[in-house]
């Protein structure tokens, strides 16, 4: 029998980590677990938010947790969301594999009796191949089920690392990918590069440097979140390479010219999934494309420590789609809580659903290039503010 | 990584790829999709009543994809597809992990080149976390969105098979389960009972008695597939356990008595997931509770070829939540294109998906008495 508990501070989920990180490993979710959730409370949580995280246990055994937290809007309007999705997608509850049922219903259960119930659950970046978004509708308490609407999916590509060694995969790709990459690693050798991971000693340095070229890479062209959080970020990155470095679940890949760094991009792990997080890199080295040189160096360690999935994070961007062979999508939407407040959850949650037409009526109707002028108008908006 | 899609409607085609088909619902650990069973059945009991349309979507030379679609001939006109004998517990179009979104859209993109041109595509006993149907809806190359309803779900109980032995498994059970099962082993035991799976020598006789003993079982409980499949079904799952039985694709599990069956369950394996498909017992035996003793039989079975989980098929009956340690539920799904059969399309299929759609609100709104009552009331006008 599950049994769900509720847990409001922060200090009580320091005491969970090893299950909860347990769990996390469980599900591959690097970015579920407790280092990278606690580093965010420290350094990127929204002044206001409260945790409402969701445990499950059978018995004495934890089965499930759901690290939300609740802050308010505008009319008292309350809504539960997952930690993180400023610096990474797929965000999801943990469970143990077949329980996700049961952990659905003890977090709808937990949070639709909480003191202050949260009037919508926001769903940002959660994994589509998982049984959540059916699963915490279904399993909501009451005779009424929660109305869930989707405001979007976006694409995830990923490395399924399904053959035996890094080498194997590499004479899978195409000829033209190989002779690219083989090309770039001699080009960068040649000219005295040195590709490395941050250690103990590095860490706060080579994260303000991941900080500096993601903001560098990113002037001028449009909103990044990571940017935006500037210092936050660079301190997250650094509570969370004090958290896993040791474990070899946390890498900060830097990559040199005569001393100085020229890219930076960051990966974690947890079971067989290895997380790209993020990076940035110099513009003035980009005959180097020191993106892919970096990918190219952490998707050989990855068969090197026998992860099973690459996970590449959210948004096809050309340089992903180079090496990736699948993908696993996310969906942003949302679930209002059943209730008295439900009409006006609906009619607050209005214009996102209407801009999520009109943005799927454009993907439809619209042609690529009409659809890039578009994106490119809208960057630039969003650039000007 | 664009596919190259085919669709395949001829026999002599489809069983030309059988073999990669098979490799395919094998790496996707899914036992009812596999060509033994999904073509094999479709061919003895559904050819005249579904024609297929197989889309096959390959990257280079590999099958990356499979999706096994089939229409009524008699009612073409109407555009209804659904999944190639959609009629088992768990069906589902195919996929490499990591590659459901993509094939579907490659899918998606060849839906105007199928002859009858879709109307409907029915998901039936998908499993819930199935990316498919969202991720056809999302593609499907329409000005507007298709409709696409969930109009049911339903609980498949599931036992995880992570532990290192048979042994490990049943220790961590609880101490009441542990005693009754090894009671319940040592009484049949003692009576003289003895249990194994279908060889190809008693393949015959062991599915007449599975078509038996589940027709006595269900004799005035309501509706069974199996009892209305008759002697044509047998057939069939005879056909299906020639062609499976040897790799371990098709498990009939027989308890005897005195040389008697007094029990025999059906199973399907493919890439480390067994699910249990149906069963029959005899009443008469029912102290011995033949139902459970198969079921841990098979575990224990399972445990043996390394296998990873069983799922113990639609319906949380309280027998298989004994075992259960987790679900992995179905979802019945639809999907309508928009177009000008959409009214005609929606018309049609809206009293089947809200229909479903009321039992599943009556069964949250009302008292789990009620809901019974209401249960014996339908059963009985049946």
């Amino acid at each position: 029998m599950a049994e769900a508990a509720l847990v409001t501070d922060v200090a009580s989920l320091e005491r969970l980590a090893p299950e909860w990180d347990a769990l996390a490993v469980a599900n591959g979710l690097p970015q579920m677990s407790p280092a990278w959730v606690l580093a965010w409370w420290r350094h990127v949580a929204p002044a206001g938010a409260e945790p409402r995280v969701v445990t499950v246990r059978d018995g004495e055994r934890l089965i499930g947790l759901a690290p939300f937290y609740v802050e308010s809007h505008g009319g008292g309007r309350l809504d539960a969301r997952l930690p993180g999705i400023e610096i990474a997608a797929r965000l999801a509850p943990l469970a143990v594999a077949g329980r996700e049922w049961d952990v659905a219903a003890s977090i709808g259960g937990a949070l639709a009796h909480a003191d202050r119930r949260p009037d919508a659950l926001r769903l940002e970046g959660l994994p589509l191949e998982t049984q959540w978004l059916t699963a915490l509708r279904d399993a909501w308490p009451g005779a009424l089920r929660p109305p869930v609407r989707l405001t979007g999916v976006d694409g995830n590509p990923l490395i399924a690392m399904r053959e035996p060694s890094f080498d194997a995969w590499f004479a899978g790709r195409s000829a033209n990918f190989r002779q690219q990459m083989r090309r770039l690693r001699r080009r960068f050798e040649q000219a005295g590069g040195v590709s490395r991971v941050a250690t103990r000693a590095t860490l706060a340095q080579d994260a303000a440097t991941l900080t500096r070229l993601h903001t560098m890479r990113w002037d001028r062209r449009g909103h990044s979140n990571l940017a935006e959080l500037g210092g936050c970020f660079t301190a997250f990155t650094i509570a969370l390479g004090e958290q896993l470095l040791d474990d070899g679940r946390f890498a900060l890949r830097v990559l040199e010219l005569g001393g100085e760094p020229i890219g930076a991009q960051l990966f974690v792990r947890a079971g067989g999934t290895t997380l790209f997080v993020n990076g940035g890199w110099d513009e003035r080295r980009a005959e180097l494309k020191p993106s892919l040189l970096s990918l190219l160096d952490a998707v050989e360690e990855a068969f090197a420590l026998g992860a099973e999935r690459f996970d590449l994070g959210v948004g096809e961007q050309s340089y992903k789609l180079r090496f990736a062979d699948g993908s696993a999508p996310l969906a942003w939407g949302v679930l209002m809580a059943p209730g008295a407040r439900l009409p006006l959850t609906a009619a607050r949650t209005l214009p996102a659903l209407a801009n999520a037409l009109l943005r799927d009526s454009a993907r439809r109707t619209l042609s690529e290039h009409q659809l890039d002028r578009l994106r490119a108008t809208r960057d630039r908006l969003r650039g000007a503010r | 990584m664009s596919l190259d899609v085919a669709i395949v409607t001829d026999m002599e085609a489809l069983d030309a790829l059988a073999p990669e088909w098979h490799a395919l619902a094998t790496a996707c650990a899914e036992p009812l999709a596999t060509p033994g069973w999904t073509l094999t059945m479709w061919r003895m009991l559904d050819r005249d009543t579904q024609e297929p349309r197989v889309v096959t979507m390959r990257d280079g030379d590999r099958l990356v994809g499979l999706a096994p679609l089939c229409f009524d001939p008699a009612h073409a006109h109407r555009g209804g597809y659904r999944l190639l004998s959609g009629e088992m517990p768990r069906t589902t179009p195919l996929a490499l992990p990591g590659r459901a979104w993509e094939v579907a859209g490659a899918l998606a993109g060849v839906v105007r080149e199928l002859d009858p041109r879709p109307a409907a595509l029915a998901l039936e006993s998908v499993p819930a976390a199935s990316p498919w149907p969202l991720a056809l809806a999302e593609q499907w190359p329409s000005r507007m969105r298709p409709w696409l309803r969930r109009y049911f779900t339903m609980s498949s109980p599931t036992v995880a098979l992570v532990h290192d032995s048979f042994d490990d498994w049943l220790g961590s059970k609880s101490s009441n389960f542990r005693s009754q099962m090894r009671r319940m082993r040592r009484k049949f035991a003692q009576a003289g009972g003895s249990g194994r799976f279908a060889t190809h020598e008693t393949l015959h006789d062991d599915i007449a008695a599975l078509v038996r003993l589940h027709a006595g079982r269900w004799e005035g409980r309501g509706e069974s597939s199996i009892v209305a499949g008759g002697a044509e079904l047998a057939e069939a799952f005879e056909a299906v356990g020639r062609a499976l039985l040897d790799d371990g694709g098709f498990r009939l599990h027989v308890l005897e008595l005195d040389g008697a069956p007094i029990s025999a369950q059906l199973f399907a394996a493919a890439g480390g997931d067994v699910i249990y498909f149906n069963g029959g017992w005899d009443e008469r035996h029912a102290q011995f509770k033949p139902a459970m003793l198969g079921i841990l039989d098979a575990i224990e079975d399972a445990f043996a070829r390394g296998e990873r989980r069983m799922d113990l098929g639609p319906g949380a009956q309280p027998y298989k939540l004994r075992f259960a340690d987790g679900t992995d539920p179905l979802s019945w799904w639809v999907l309508i294109p928009p177009g000008r059969r959409m009214p005609a399309t929606l018309a049609r299929t809206l009293p089947t998906t809200t229909w479903r759609e009321l039992r599943t609100a009556a069964k949250r709104a009302l008292p789990p008495e009620r809901v019974e009552r209401l249960r014996a009331l339908r059963d009985r006008r049946r």
